[in-house]
């Protein structure tokens, strides 16, 4: 037994099974239930905008890695999962270009200059698509009616731009049809109750921590309730305070990228924080953002990616808040 | 218990309950100089003398207080050296056996029946408990505080812990215990209690096992149960349970449960103590796991100064190619790289790895997921620490609490990067360490 030679490292000797590869994996299966439920309802345009954007991802990836001479991490799965993320909020019925050069700008510009992994401050799927929005932006509200009989394509309005101009869809919207994804929207964000499951997959799983969900949605409610009470247009309904009231909390939630946000672009690691205050700080933050610039905002496009770009450049401060330490004193002498 | 608990640590497989086996002495033992508290010990014994299992072959240097009692009967060979654990050289004192195992006949207690403890003061319990080799004043006896007009203190003890469950499972010697011997287990745990001076016993079990005849034992004693999930790593570290059981705090990196009147001790310890007690023979085996890939993964009742190697043999040797040998579990155990090196009184066990599966880690950035922050026991921010430490800032992170790491390695075993953080975090702590010893 001596004759072989024994390894010497330090502890701990065992790894968890765990990689960046495998994580990327689950993302992407938990991701899954929404992408099929976006190819469900949007067919054939569906299909070729999430697999142009993850294309468009993956080959821009390796052209930096080769023409900046980068270290090689594609078999990380990155680039993958920020495409097929990418192409989840992109709408159905937009042009080739735009999951093309949503790759483009997502590897590009917002991972690989700031670094590639690990670096970035922001999202990158987000600065992608608000570099789309704010390029094209009629383009980016190529919203489809879900499964039309006749395989025609009709473009259609949100809920939430309805909302806009007029407060009566707030009592007039079937809300079950809106969480069950039967309404015009992003690929993958419109079947609320998909994104649930694939959220709570990744929460179990230890990927996401299940306070960023949390805060958003008592952000959300907690803001839309005071929309309701402060805002003149929505005053007129005389909503407050009611369970009526509550309607609009389930449309803000149910409706546009609010869940998916929720769920898989505000846990994007990098540009997340990690201490147990921070992270409900930051999703109480991206809740009352979203609906903020839903209801009194004039930017194009779903107002809650603006407030996960917004939130997630406070996330250095956000840090900061450590947690008790245990076995430290309290108070030192 | 807290949501955020859940997440904390890591979810280890807890091993399945066999009683220890009594492995014979060893041909040849090795006993290294040194004390638990790395005190230096001298031979009491020159080479080539003949001694007899229980007499005194070492003494702590300057005070001469026996501590080292020969585990066997046999010759003085010699000094020689070995490797502790961490596998710095200790000079050792090499007994061959001569195969009778003869009990020396003067200088040990007699044995001490159950009824006759309460009428032992504390102090006559721990001489007794030193004579019979069991060298329980550093852990277990009265620990002594000075206040600052120069008073000496002691601290009473309310709490007694045994824990049933293991640090680093699955290396499990007092799991094991649990089927061992009860009459023997219960003079242990009743005779800390004693020593102690405990208001409270706890009996730390694993939750989801039934041990009836333990129930029954400590509903006549009074003892409580508690039940803990043995495969939680690592909330059987001390002064983890201690503040779990108890709500008491233990100050870190220096602390030690007695300072908050908790007393932490294994029931594999509890259990030698009361063999030794009640048959009056020296207490010179250790309940020693045998976990990893051997063919057949047990507990073994070992003399001190058995040779690592023995127990793999007698746990049938391993399975593979030869990779890791472990003093202890696999998350904080020590890598040996000498298998002649003995068994010791703090040895709780040895992990086997075969090559084929050791792990490896890798030069990648952090991605700053946080799941290092959802894991961490103590409430750190491993990534960040990690960070500041490979880069030279080891001050900044001893400002965020780095010496409160206890190094249980969840971080590492965490990580998807597969960055090593806790040993990057010992590495900022050495390093300023050497720092303030040179100013």
């Amino acid at each position: 037994m001596n004759a072989s030679l024994l390894t010497v490292s330090p502890s701990p000797h065992l790894l968890g099974s765990m990689t960046m590869r495998s994580m990327h994996v689950e993302i992407m299966l938990a991701m899954a239930p929404a992408a099929l439920a976006g190819l469900y309802f949007f067919g054939v345009p569906a299909l070729i905008n999430l697999v142009a954007a993850t294309l468009a991802a993956v080959v821009f990836e390796y052209l930096c890695v080769k023409l900046f001479k980068l270290p090689d991490r594609q078999g990380d799965l990155h680039a993958v999962v920020l495409g097929l993320t990418l192409g989840l909020i992109l709408p159905p019925g937009g042009p080739i270009y735009l999951p093309i050069m949503g790759g483009l700008l997502a590897v590009g510009l917002a991972k690989m200059i700031f670094g590639g992994i690990g670096a970035y401050p922001m999202n990158p799927v987000l600065i992608a698509w608000a570099g789309l929005t704010i390029s094209w932006p009629e383009q980016m509200k190529a919203f489809f009616l879900p499964c039309p009989g006749d395989g025609k394509w009709e473009i259609a309005e949100t809920f939430l731009m309805k909302l806009r101009n007029d407060p009566e869809v707030i009592t007039s919207t079937d809300l079950s049809a809106l969480w069950a994804g039967l309404t015009p929207g992003e690929i993958g964000t419109t079947c609320t109750w998909a994104i649930i499951a694939g959220g709570i997959y990744l929460i179990v799983r230890g990927i996401i921590n299940w306070r960023v969900p949390l805060g958003v949605f008592v952000g959300t409610l907690v803001m839309s309730q005071i929309a309701l009470a402060t805002d003149p247009s929505l005053m007129e309904m005389d909503l407050a305070g009611s369970l009526e009231g509550l309607r609009i909390t389930w449309l803000h939630l149910g409706d546009g990228g609010l869940m998916f946000a929720a769920f898989f672009l505000a846990t994007e690691p990098v540009s997340s924080p990690v201490t147990p205050k921070g992270t409900l700080l930051y999703g109480l933050g991206i809740g009352f953002l979203a609906v903020i610039i839903r209801t009194w905002g004039a930017a194009p496009g779903d107002g809650v990616y603006y407030a996960v770009l917004l939130m997630s450049t406070a996330t250095p401060m956000f840090d900061r808040l450590r947690p008790a330490v245990l076995g430290k004193a309290q108070r030192e002498w | 218990m807290k949501i955020s608990k859940c997440f904390r640590g890591v979810r280890r497989e807890a091993p399945s309950v066999s009683p220890p086996t009594e492995l014979p002495p060893p041909e040849k033992a090795l006993l290294p100089l040194r004390d638990g508290a790395g005190q230096a010990l001298e031979p009491a014994a020159k080479p080539g003398q003949r001694v007899l299992r229980g007499e005194v072959v070492g003494v702590v240097q300057g005070s001469g207080e026996p501590v080292l009692l020969a585990p066997l009967s046999g010759t003085v060979e010699g000094i020689g050296s070995t490797c502790d654990p961490a596998g710095q050289p200790v000079p050792a004192l090499i007994l061959g056996s001569d195969g009778q195992d003869a009990l020396a006949t003067a200088g040990l207690p007699v044995p001490l029946a159950p009824g006759d403890l309460a009428q032992l003061k504390p102090a006559e319990l721990l001489a007794r408990a030193e004579a019979l080799g069991m060298g329980l004043t550093p852990t277990c006896g009265p620990k002594k505080y000075t206040t600052h007009n120069g008073v000496e203190m002691v601290r009473g003890i309310k709490f007694l812990i045994i824990k049933a469950v293991d640090a680093d499972p699955p290396v499990n010697p007092n799991q094991a215990c649990l089927a061992g011997d009860p009459a023997a287990l219960e003079l242990g745990v009743a005779a800390l209690a004693h020593l102690a001076g405990a208001e409270q016993v706890l009996l730390a079990l694993p939750k989801d096992g039934a041990f009836p005849q333990i129930e029954e034992t400590a509903r006549g004693h009074r003892w409580e149960i508690r039940p803990v999930d043995p495969g939680h790593y690592p909330y059987a570290l001390d002064h983890l349970l201690a503040h779990d059981l108890t709500g008491r705090m233990v100050a870190t990196p220096d602390g030690d449960p007695r300072d908050m009147g908790v007393l932490t001790v294994g029931l594999a310890n509890a259990w030698v103590l009361g063999r030794a007690l009640a048959s009056g023979r020296p207490a010179d085996s250790r309940v020693v796991a045998v976990a990893g890939d051997v063919q057949k993964p047990q507990a073994f009742l070992a003399r001190v100064g058995t040779p690592l190697q023995n127990l793999i043999a007698a746990a049938g040797g391993l399975v593979g190619e030869p990779g890791k040998v472990l003093v202890g579990g696999p998350m904080v155990g020590a890598a040996q790289y000498d298998l002649e090196a003995p068994v010791t009184a703090a040895t709780p066990g040895i992990f086997v790895q075969a090559k084929a599966k050791l792990s490896a880690y890798r030069e990648h950035p952090c991605i700053n997921c946080g799941r290092c922050v959802q894991v961490c026991p103590v409430g750190l921010l491993p990534g960040d620490l990690s960070r500041l430490c490979e880069y030279g800032q080891p001050e900044v992170a001893a400002e965020r609490d780095l010496f409160h790491c206890i190094e249980c390695g969840c971080c590492a075993y965490v990580c998807p990067a597969r960055r090593p953080l806790v040993q990057l975090l010992r590495l900022g702590k050495s390093e300023l360490l050497a720092k303030r010893m040179a100013q």
